[in-house]
């Protein structure tokens, strides 16, 4: 049975943010590129990560970039701030998928997708902040928290699904109180991300977003791209595109603005 | 995607948006051959989570779906919308759609399923007259008392009394690809857009053909939305009139104002034979040509002997009207008799008749004739509560249309395809058979309450 202490000793488990990468985002904040850049490369498995996402199809570079230096360059300070969090994903990431027909290479493609289209859709809305452009790093948490708790109680999450068609935050609220994302913001809260990044967080599946609510158009707009992502080919086929459950009551140019987005 | 298939109805629930880029993960292969393995009565696809869809996503689930209904003969099509997203499948598919669409998951198993269900009272209103009968006909046929509301005034004045509303709902099996609808035993034909060489091409000819087959004397084209007539499309409807009138059968052409067409093709069509109307109003108050849809018909089509192909269907044929019957007049018929002959020793009784004509795999035509007291039961459901004898014989020939259609998805399981003529009535037997005169056939004679219904099965 999956309980809130489940959840407890799982986020227990999670390892803390390496010393390397906390001193890399500082330099990274302070606008130093180079001085980030020499601390990146002290680490090996981030300078690999780094080239690995920087190489992705959708950042659209012609040659292959594999100069740490070069990384932070082509990227500029917010996307490279933004794919060093998405760093902090590969700790927590699975060897192997179980519960979905998943790989690290297609979570990968995903943080990518999101990266990429989450600036689009920033630039769109003018909003420059930097707490909107990085918690989108951490959204895909999610995926790895629901993987992970679900994986011991994986015949009886399925017969429960295939009988009643039911999410699997649903699903996990009803066995332990806690939402997908009350997981991610604890995940949040260990790697010491601000608060109002776990605020950002707890609003995406909140039912009371009004328009009156701080940040009500990032959320919006974040809840399109969420279920934008879940609906391609790769991640309906892996099972987990019934993910994100939250209201969809968008209204049509929002959803015109997102597709012309998307689309360009 | 996995669908959940409860109570023999199978539901696909998409989340987010549906393009021609994900629509083949929605219903994969694997998914077609695990509903092919448990046969649904249902196969549906939930639009709750969807935000957005778009033509190519949509037309390739409904190329899907269509192949499953084809494949185990099931009810498909999509549920869980809102009056927004229902216009806009209608539009996306210009109003001509073979898949069906019920507003709510619950309403869903209203319609279909074997979960056990209460009687409900239901009000149903659509703009479609033809959708109208057809939804209410679904829902009698799971037991449920319907009231139809006679126009949207009605329907917001009665909704308030009722628990369960159908309305933005759309039932596809057994609509055709032409569009056209039956009144008076005047056969309707409603044109759109640019009447040219393509609409010459993909006319529907054989289905014309067999209308003709079955005694329809009047057709009638509808024009009021046409953009123009050029002189491709005028030649044909010249054409049609000249061929006609060999069988005694007349075209009108109603709304086809000055600017849709010049004068020249105008004096061209009416020199062929083609009667011209301001509108389809002023069509219905000219007597003589509507007097004229009740002739008798002239017999120049050529005659041919019953087939074992078509005694191979008759169970299906006989089953799908018995049911349809016995659910509409919740009275039991009895079979008395079965046998091959001639039609013309039928007595003549108070009665109403309809003839279908079948094309495609197979060619013949069903009639089916029901003495009066049993058809007004059977029709009770689809005609107002004072009725006139149009409305008797519009909802008779709407209870014929609906076991055409029946006939259609059975033999669709078997991998026979066929195509059903509108139905055309007729009040007396005699002139059934000035029509029928000299066809052999199959005959199925039952009694339903003293009363006879015949079933005659003919080339």
């Amino acid at each position: 049975m999956l309980t809130s202490s489940t959840i407890q000793r799982y986020i227990s488990t999670i390892p803390p943010i390496p010393k390397v990468i906390k001193s890399c985002l500082a330099y990274l904040d302070a606008s130093d590129m180079v001085q980030a850049a020499n601390v990146a490369s002290e680490d090996k498995v981030f300078v690999f990560y780094l080239a690995s996402i920087v190489n992705k199809p959708i950042f659209g570079f012609r040659d292959e970039i594999k100069n740490i230096n070069q990384i932070f360059g082509v990227l500029g300070l917010s996307r490279a701030r933004q794919i060093v969090y998405g760093y902090y994903l590969l700790l927590i990431l699975p060897k192997k998928w179980e519960v979905f027909n998943f790989s690290n290479r297609k979570f990968q493609d995903l943080q990518s997708n999101l990266i990429v289209n989450w600036n689009k859709i920033l630039n769109f809305l003018n909003i420059n902040d930097k707490d909107s452009r990085q918690f989108i790093s951490l959204i895909p948490a999610s995926l790895i928290v629901c993987e992970m708790l679900f994986r011991d109680i994986i015949e009886t999450v399925q017969l429960l699904r295939s009988s009643k068609q039911i999410s699997f935050d649903e699903l996990l609220y009803k066995m332990s109180d806690y939402t997908l994302f009350d997981v991610t913001i604890k995940i949040a809260k260990k790697w010491e991300f601000s608060e109002d990044v776990q605020n950002l967080i707890s609003q995406i599946s909140s039912k009371k977003l009004t328009k009156e609510t701080n940040s009500f158009r990032v959320i919006i707009f974040l809840r399109l791209l969420l279920s934008y992502e879940m609906s391609k080919p790769y991640i309906i086929k892996s099972g987990l595109n019934d993910f994100f459950n939250f209201p969809l009551d968008f209204n049509e140019k929002d959803i015109a603005d997102f597709y012309k987005l998307m689309d360009d | 995607m996995k669908p959940s298939i409860k109570n023999s109805v199978a539901i696909f629930y998409p989340n987010g948006f549906i393009d021609g880029d994900n629509a083949s993960s929605i219903i994969t292969g694997i998914d077609e051959t695990e509903i092919l393995n448990k046969k649904p009565q249902a196969i549906f696809i939930s639009l709750k989570k969807v935000i957005f869809f778009n033509k190519k996503g949509m037309a390739y689930l409904a190329d899907r779906m269509s192949f499953l209904k084809d494949e185990c003969a099931a009810f498909v099509g999509f549920c869980d919308y809102n009056e927004k997203k229902y216009d806009f499948i209608l539009s996306l598919f210009s109003h001509d759609i073979s898949f069906s669409l019920i507003q709510s998951e619950e309403m869903l198993y209203m319609f279909c399923g074997t979960k056990k269900i209460e009687k409900k009272e239901v009000i149903i209103y659509t703009k479609n007259s033809a959708q109208k009968n057809q939804l209410a006909m679904a829902l009698i046929e799971r037991k449920h008392e319907v009231f139809i509301a006679k126009d949207k005034e009605d329907f917001l004045s009665k909704r308030k009394n009722f628990d369960n509303v159908v309305e933005n709902s759309y039932i596809g099996s057994i609509e055709k690809k032409v569009s056209v609808f039956i009144k008076n035993n005047i056969i309707i034909y409603t044109l759109k857009g640019f009447i040219d060489s393509d609409f010459a091409e993909n006319f529907d000819k054989k289905y014309h053909k067999n209308a003709i087959k079955v005694g329809f004397r009047i057709f009638c084209f509808n024009a009021d939305d046409v953009s123009s007539v050029n002189i491709h499309g005028a030649n044909f409807l010249a054409k049609l009139s000249i061929e006609g009138a060999e069988y005694g059968v007349s075209v009108a052409i109603c709304g086809l104002k000055a600017g849709k067409i010049t004068k020249i093709l105008m004096n061209d069509m009416e020199d062929s034979g083609i009667m011209l109307y301001a509108d389809l109003k002023s069509f219905f108050e000219d007597e003589v040509a509507v007097h004229q849809a009740n002739l008798e018909v002239l017999k120049n089509v050529k005659k041919t002997n019953i087939n074992k192909k078509i005694i191979s269907i008759l169970p299906e044929i006989i089953d799908s009207v018995v049911h349809t019957m016995e659910v509409l007049s919740d009275k039991t018929a009895q079979k008395q008799s079965v046998k091959i002959r001639e039609l013309n020793d039928v007595k003549e009784i108070d009665c109403l008749t309809s003839i279908v004509g079948v094309y495609g795999d197979i060619n013949c035509v069903i009639i089916l004739i029901m003495q009066s007291e049993i058809a007004k039961k059977v029709c009770k459901i689809l005609m107002p509560e004072e009725y006139s004898p149009e409305d008797l014989s519009d909802a008779y020939s709407e209870f014929s249309n609906v076991i055409g259609g029946k006939v259609i998805q059975k033999l669709k399981s078997r991998h026979i395809n066929i195509e059903i003529t509108m139905p055309r009535i007729f009040y007396k037997i005699s002139e059934v058979m000035k029509l029928k005169n000299g066809y052999s056939g199959v005959q199925a004679n039952f009694k339903i309450e003293n009363q006879d219904m015949i079933l005659f099965l003919s080339k």
